[in-house]
């Protein structure tokens, strides 16, 4: 079988000692699961115990790889880190680009499980051999960025094999239910993956190995590689490359998507737009950039130095009343140093802002004021920084007086950078989506932004195809992993999957067993949740949303709302209350791997 | 050349990759259908041909058309009234 390995690392630690051991993983597996987030699914449901408390010794924290990482097509050098989130309780999986990824393959392993916890905060070095797998205990790392962490260990590595490094920063340590696993730069973002590590008293993970899996065809994959590369230079990516990312605030504003102030809003002046777009931010500090490991797009953009992308600029941004460059970019790169996921972390505050500014608590931040102070305080769990470790909703459950009804959060995840009174697919995608308020595993803003699609209107008949549709288009790239970002130079991704993965595994695949795959991948992430212990009423958002309108009239309507995500759950074969039963099991091919390994 | 702004005018403004290749952040052009415009566009900024505009000024895959902001369109018979705007963004939104 070419593009894997057919085993995994699992390794226990406890004490000041790691065990390190080989688990043998069924082709079957790889047909179904594929890799990345859907082997990841698989496994967080094979090792978390039923109800595990995520920040637990026996939680999971799971490194999933793919077939298509190692190889030469461009952008594959992926990985997934999923984990129970700490900060919802249900799902979480993040997808990182790096060195990292390609060095850990070559470990000779398709995943990392690691289980249980240490007494001294420590550094894991894996190698291929498990006997040379260690433990080395470094307290003095304590506070130190991810990117320092790194540096420490490569130069302490020396020799030739450079190891790869994963570390968290001081958010992870402090159990911060939003930090990040870095590596490389890049960070495993959303969830608190971060939060699992620290509890686990890892600081930072090497790996180094030479192991290859070898592919099924290799002409044929470097043909593909060299003709991709070539597709992935033109027009379709142009928007990534040239601008980044973050040239969507200024589009955003101007098509009144871009929330603002805590979703209190979409208005933001054209010119205010502009000095926080990609020219006004490499005008006040300059712009270079930069591209992840083995990926020819290239699309990350840094503004003195510090990598920003749209749902950091909107987040520490807009959401917080900044309006000033280097605010932001500040903000930005602390969340970097300190391990903390921009999203929720500028959420949270955005959050405690507008509660400050009600009167419902006294601490000293309004809309406007620089985010960076408030994320030190947040990492080192000082003061009211403490509170807002725990993210918008369990701080929305301290303040209480009525703050839940705007705490902008689903299943406890914090909304990403889209105003969903004003992109009403989009609305359906963030309350049904595993992981909460996502824009990762579903893409239905695509959806809205359509000629057919009215988005300021709730489509109970088509809203639900359309989210099913992008939910399993995220699901097929984000497990073979291959980056989105390729996404329109990939005109038949169901098509060019089944050929990727017949011509690196040597598995026989095609459209038809793809959607099918893709269906199974996000029914088991449902079905991990139901589990866990998740309500058809978690499907929901804030009242906020369906109670005040946008300044220029938009509503969302509750009743809506619901109807469409019961739509849904009858779209994607569950019942009514969302359970998914034995004729969808059946359907989809996951009974069999709810009873066996 | 293009129209400077006025109310016997539609307005196009660029956002993302359609400014940058457009090489100017909005312009005006006569009333007419939304194919009309766009073949106007198309000889007017040759730099939006061939990835946003194709050469006889049918959008590309790459275009997005806004009408107002707000609903996008695509039917190039759609007529266009003076005093609207056409936002010419990214069809790749998400980030």
């Amino acid at each position: 079988m070419g593009g894997n390995f057919g085993r995994i690392f699992v390794v226990t630690l406890e004490g000041d000692r790691a065990r390190v051991e080989h688990h043998a993983l069924a082709p079957a597996v790889y047909r179904d699961f594929i890799g990345g987030v859907g082997l990841a699914a698989y496994l967080l449901w094979r090792y978390a115990p039923a109800g595990v408390d995520p920040l637990a010794p026996d939680a999971p924290l799971v490194f999933a790889f793919s077939p298509l990482l190692g190889t030469p097509l461009t952008t594959t050098a992926k990985l997934t880190l999923a984990c129970k989130s700490p900060l919802t309780g249900r799902l979480n999986d993040g997808l990182s680009s790096s060195r990292f990824a390609l060095v850990a393959k070559r470990l000779g392993v398709d995943a990392i499980v690691i289980r249980g916890a240490l007494r001294t905060l420590s550094v894991l070095h894996l190698e291929p051999a498990p006997a040379r797998c260690r433990v080395e205990a470094r307290p003095e790392l304590a506070g130190r960025s991810p990117a320092e962490v790194t540096s420490i260990l490569v130069s302490e590595a020396g020799g030739d094999a450079r190891p790869g490094v994963a570390a968290i920063g001081l958010g992870g340590e402090k159990l911060v239910r939003y930090a990040t696993v870095s590596n490389d730069g890049r960070h495993a973002g959303r969830g608190g993956s971060g939060a699992v590590m620290g509890h686990k008293r890892l600081k930072a993970i090497t790996v180094r190995g030479r192991e290859t899996p070898g592919v099924f065809a290799p002409e044929r994959v470097h043909a593909r590689a060299r003709e991709l590369a070539a597709r992935s230079l033109g027009a379709s990516t142009d928007k990534y490359r040239l601008l980044g990312t973050a040239a969507n605030l200024e589009t955003f504003a101007r098509l009144r998507i871009l929330p603002a102030r805590n979703f209190q809003g979409v208005t933001l002046s054209r010119r205010e737009a502009r000095r926080l777009a990609p020219e006004g931010l490499a005008a006040a500090a300059g712009h270079t950039r930069a591209s992840c490991a083995g990926c020819t797009i290239g699309c990350d953009h840094r503004y003195g130095g510090t990598r920003v992308e749209y749902e950091t600029q909107f987040a520490l941004g807009p959401l917080c009343g900044v309006e000033e460059p280097g605010a932001l970019l500040e903000a930005a790169r602390v969340c970097d140093e300190l391990g903390l996921d921009t999203i929720s972390a500028g959420g949270t505050i955005a959050f405690a802002m507008e509660c400050a500014a009600r009167g419902l608590v006294d601490w000293p931040l309004r809309f406007g004021d620089a985010p960076a102070p408030w994320l030190r305080r947040i990492a080192a769990r000082e003061g009211a920084g403490d509170k807002m470790a725990e993210g918008t909703r369990e701080l929305a459950r301290a303040i209480g007086q009525g703050s839940a009804r705007f705490a902008c959060h689903v299943k406890g995840l914090e909304l990403p950078g889209y105003e969903p009174r004003a992109m009403q697919t989009m609305a359906l995608g963030l309350v049904v989506a595993s992981r909460g308020a996502d824009h990762n595993r579903s893409g239905a803003y695509q959806a809205d932004l359509r000629p057919d699609v009215d988005r300021y209107r709730a489509d109970i008949a088509r809203a639900p195809g359309r989210v099913i549709e992008t939910e399993d288009h995220a699901a097929l790239l984000d497990s073979l992993i291959l980056c989105k970002f390729l996404r329109g130079a990939i005109p038949s991704p169901w098509v060019e999957g089944a050929e990727l993965l017949e011509m690196v595994t040597g598995d026989a695949h095609d459209e038809a067993s793809l959607r099918l795959a893709a269906r199974r991948i996000v029914t088991l992430r449902h079905l991990f949740n139901l589990r866990e212990g998740w309500r058809r009423d978690e499907d929901q958002l804030p009242a906020r949303f369906v109670e005040e309108p946008l300044e220029d009239g938009a509503r969302l309507s509750r009743d809506d709302l619901e109807a469409m995500r019961d739509a849904y759950y009858l779209a994607r074969g569950y019942d009514e209350r969302g359970r998914v039963p034995p004729a969808c099991l059946e359907a989809v091919g996951l009974a069999r791997w709810l009873t066996s390994p | 050349m293009a129209e400077r702004a006025s109310t016997a005018a539609v307005e196009i403004e660029f956002f993302g990759l359609p400014r940058q290749r457009a090489g100017v952040d909005r312009c005006a052009v006569a009333a007419g259908t939304l194919g009309q415009i766009l073949e106007a566009l198309a000889r007017q900024l040759p730099g939006l041909v061939p990835d946003i505009l194709e050469a006889r000024g049918r959008p590309s895959r790459h275009l997005l058309i806004a009408l107002d902001g707000q609903t996008i369109v695509d039917d190039l018979a759609r007529p266009i009234a003076r005093g609207q705007t056409l936002v010419f963004i990214s069809a790749q939104a998400g980030g």
